[in-house]
């Protein structure tokens, strides 16, 4: 007797033991898309305890739980968009688990168009051709499709005007650059300063074939010679144009400019 | 006397520069070449690249792309997992870092586990200096473990934008076009 008494007691403390089973909270407002952020999900239920998770595609969306009379009401803990697509929302009471399948969708249907542009730079002595890759995302970077296709491709031929342009107006990481080609004829010019004895030679202003001042640095060579010595001085351009001072020494000098291999007509220098 | 001020002034100075020491802080952190990817190493998956672009990548190229992308999808899996995101953080562009960011609120036990089985990745545009890529990952499998032990597979179609930067690929944006 006293064993059997024994034996119902400890089967009374083992069904004690195990876990109050909860009844699935109801979703009163059950819907299969979730608008986010401003989803406020209520649930009806007589149990407390209870912890929610929003599961998306790329991450678990924190969430906040408060409580009422006959149940709670879920809503974003955090109040911004997520990554659009099928997600699951959990909810558990100790070890019970609740699944609800949803579809999240992002309420403000913001817009940002970006235009990849290769190569960046750009130079008229070889192609004017860039490659352009277009998409759209959202302010959650959700790609969003545009006419039924979610990328676009386009070969463009650019404008030969040297200069740095955007791809899109208002990001300067957009920008590309189209330089100045090489220069197609070299005019030179020289003037003579008694005082001084010194002839001042120009070159320029350089001008690429599609009328670009050609950039800055590049390096003019003057290449003159008296009956007996030729002689060289280099320069480097300065806003297209090119200055060397020689001195005249009493004597006579042809004269020519040279930039890689185009090479200006030859004058002669008389003091 | 000389003595007693002598070690005094030493006493003070080695405690001078004792707590300069320890107020120093030290940054732990290694640098990310010095670093193992644990979480990318244990990653496993299969990736099947078809080429549809206009310009395509080289051999080298598609190797590469096919090991970071796999690197990605190992940090995606955890951060869906535990809300980590600074552990990918060299697989994420700086503009899709910040967009995780926004639902950061520390780390989490993980609840749902999931594990990529299979890709089908189909390369749309390639640019020319090899830095964008564009994407369908048809197809992709994914094994969804439960904390109640379910196992479910899904299959899903996703659109990514790649971007290089550093020394991998990155991701910059999606589109989940479908999942069942």
């Amino acid at each position: 007797m006293r064993k059997l008494l024994l034996h119902i007691i400890l089967l009374f403390s083992l069904a004690a033991c195990k876990n109050k089973t909860v009844e699935k909270p109801v979703w009163l407002n059950e819907s299969a898309t979730v608008q986010m952020p401003d989803a406020l999900l209520q649930f009806s239920s007589t149990d407390k305890n209870w912890k929610a998770t929003l599961q998306s595609f790329t991450q678990p969306i924190p969430l906040q739980l408060n409580y009422h009379d006959s149940g709670f009401i879920i809503q974003l803990l955090n109040y911004e968009g997520v990554t659009e697509g099928k997600a699951q929302l959990i909810l558990n009471n100790g070890k019970q688990y609740f699944y609800y399948d949803v579809l999240l969708v992002n309420e403000k249907k913001s817009s940002t168009k970006k235009d990849y542009r290769s190569p960046k730079t750009v130079n008229p002595d070889s192609s004017l051709q860039q490659q352009r890759i277009l998409h759209q995302i959202d302010a959650n970077r959700n790609i969003l499709s545009i006419s039924n296709n979610y990328f676009s491709e386009e070969e463009i031929t650019l404008s030969p005007k040297a200069g740095t342009f955007r791809a899109i107006a208002d990001e300067p990481l957009s920008s590309y650059y189209v330089l100045a080609g090489s220069c197609v004829n070299i005019n030179v010019k020289s003037t003579y300063n008694k005082e001084k004895e010194i002839f001042t030679v120009t070159a320029g202003p350089l001008k690429d074939k599609y009328n670009n001042t050609v950039a800055d640095g590049t390096l003019v060579a003057f290449i003159y010679n008296d009956e007996e010595h030729s002689y060289r001085m280099e320069t480097a351009l300065l806003d297209g144009v090119a200055t060397v001072f020689i001195p005249s020494a009493n004597k006579k000098y042809s004269l020519y400019a040279k930039v890689n291999e185009t090479i200006s007509n030859t004058i002669s220098l008389t003091p | 006397m000389l003595r007693i001020l002598f070690i005094s002034l030493l006493v003070l100075l080695l405690g001078f520069f004792f707590l300069q020491g320890r107020l120093n802080e030290r940054n732990g952190e290694k640098p990310v070449f010095l670093r193992t990817d644990e979480i990318a190493l244990a990653h496993q998956t299969k990736i099947q690249t078809t080429v549809h672009s206009l310009y395509k990548p080289d051999s080298l190229q598609l190797e590469t792309l096919k090991k970071d992308y796999s690197n990605i999808w190992a940090h995606l899996n955890h951060l869906y997992a535990t809300n980590d995101v600074e552990a990918g953080k060299e697989y994420y562009t700086e503009d899709w870092f910040k967009q995780i960011c926004r639902h950061y609120n520390g780390v989490q036990e993980p609840l749902i586990k999931r594990e990529d089985e299979q890709h089908e990745l189909h390369i749309q545009n390639w640019s020319s200096d090899g830095l964008i890529c564009t994407a369908i990952d048809s197809n992709v499998v994914l094994r969804t473990i439960y904390p109640d032990k379910k196992i479910q597979r899904t299959k899903a179609n996703i659109a990514v934008v790649l971007l290089f930067q550093g020394d991998h690929w990155r991701i910059d944006a999606v589109r989940v076009i479908d999942e069942k």
